[in-house]
């Protein structure tokens, strides 16, 4: 295709080394533009021509590995989802992903979701196990459409980025583990909803969630965690009537067998 | 290569250059984006609803203590201070709804055997649902 004029596209990049600076500045680059990039093919030619010391996470560039969260203008996307099209030939600002500490430049530190999504018990628990001679634990198409949706996640962190909640107090567990939580209580071939009850139940479970839905917009694998927080209260909400109703003993031995 | 400044160093790990940054939390974080300044607007919808909800049960006082006190209430809502807050506090009920309607069929999962609507669905279920219930009060009223 004949281009003389190199159509350019200004980056507006968050800067951040801890070994030189106290907080975070902007730096801008002119990024040759054509319509099929994306936000992370520009941060990686700034990287390669340059600036090479520019730091950012990005693997897969198909929207299925989670590493390349950023602000983009604002608002959490995927660095390799987000293409420059959509906002050419205005500025594009990229910054760490908000709500969490930022490590360098546009990495930021997602510990803290980690050790969430690990929190929550996100396996399979038996009350019972099945003999290996009755073979599989069976799941119709009915089952799985239960719970598949919100097993979808990416584990991207966008969502708490967007989860205005989790900004105020990280204690919140947030919408991927909560998401996650739901997963495995959704799943009929898992019996360990009542080990979950106390993480679900409390104030930093699914109450500290005000439904802003924020969260189930930015996903960008619809996985809707809004949704899957809001249905887990009724269930929090049941078993917290069931507790009060029944005798002691009674919801101990039904915990068990559920 | 120089010595980073002292102040910078992890005091955990003396050798880490790690120092992760914290922004600071602003007051006004839900002016910075539309998506919650609309969340803002909506919670704060609820606050109108709440007086509209004490001016109706005012009226209903109103009507059991006779003519006088009911006429009373009516004069009041024709002042025109109380019809621009009326007004606002209409629009603010048509938010609260339209956002319950579309929010309340995302916290559950219904199942009518094989079938299971979807969100879009429920919600015009309620619409439907509210529509018809607003004609019936509305044609009650009119004819007694």
């Amino acid at each position: 295709m004949m281009n003389d004029t190199k159509q350019t596209i200004t980056y507006h990049v968050q800067r951040y080394r801890p070994e030189q600076d106290d907080k975070p500045f902007t730096q801008s680059y002119q990024v040759p533009y054509s319509p099929e990039m994306s936000v992370l093919d520009g941060l990686k030619y700034i990287k390669d021509h340059l600036d090479g010391s520019l730091s950012f996470r990005w693997s897969c560039q198909m929207a299925i590995c989670g590493s390349c969260g950023y602000m983009i203008n604002n608002i959490p996307k995927i660095g390799c989802k987000t293409f420059l099209r959509d906002y050419f030939p205005h500025d594009v600002s990229v910054a760490a992903l908000a709500n969490f500490p930022i490590e360098r430049d546009l990495v930021a530190d997602i510990s803290d979701f980690v050790e969430k999504l690990e929190e929550i018990k996100p396996y399979i628990i038996r009350e019972s196990e099945g003999e290996l001679v009755d073979g599989e634990y069976i799941q119709t198409p009915a089952q799985l459409a239960r719970y598949k949706q919100y097993s979808m996640c990416i584990n991207c962190g966008l969502c708490y980025a967007a989860c205005p909640q989790y900004g105020l107090n990280n204690k919140f567990l947030g919408p991927a583990a909560l998401t996650l939580l739901h997963r495995y209580n959704q799943d009929n071939r898992d019996q360990g909803k009542s080990h979950r009850y106390p993480m679900m139940n409390s104030e930093e479970g699914v109450w500290g969630c005000t439904f802003v839905g924020y969260c189930s917009e930015v996903c960008p694998k619809s996985v809707d965690p809004a949704a899957a927080i809001n249905q887990s209260k009724t269930l929090s909400a049941t078993d917290y009537v069931i507790s009060k109703v029944l005798p002691a003993d009674t919801y101990q031995q039904m915990k068990v067998s559920k | 290569m120089s010595e980073p400044a002292l102040s910078g160093q992890s005091s955990k790990c003396p050798s880490s250059k790690r120092k992760p940054y914290t922004p600071e939390h602003s007051n006004t974080w839900w002016l910075k984006n539309p998506a919650y300044r609309f969340y803002m607007m909506r919670e704060g919808s609820s606050v109108l609803v709440v007086y509209f909800s004490l001016l109706l049960l005012k009226g209903l006082f109103a009507v059991s203590q006779g003519e006088a006190a009911y006429n009373a209430w009516l004069g009041m809502l024709s002042q025109p201070l109380v019809i621009v807050l009326n007004i606002i506090a209409l629009l603010a009920v048509m938010l609260h709804t339209s956002t319950w309607f579309k929010l309340a069929p995302k916290t559950m999962r219904i199942e009518i055997g094989n079938f299971v609507p979807s969100a879009t669905f429920t919600t015009a279920v309620l619409w439907v649902k509210w529509f018809v219930i607003t004609l019936l009060i509305l044609g009650f009223a009119v004819l007694f």
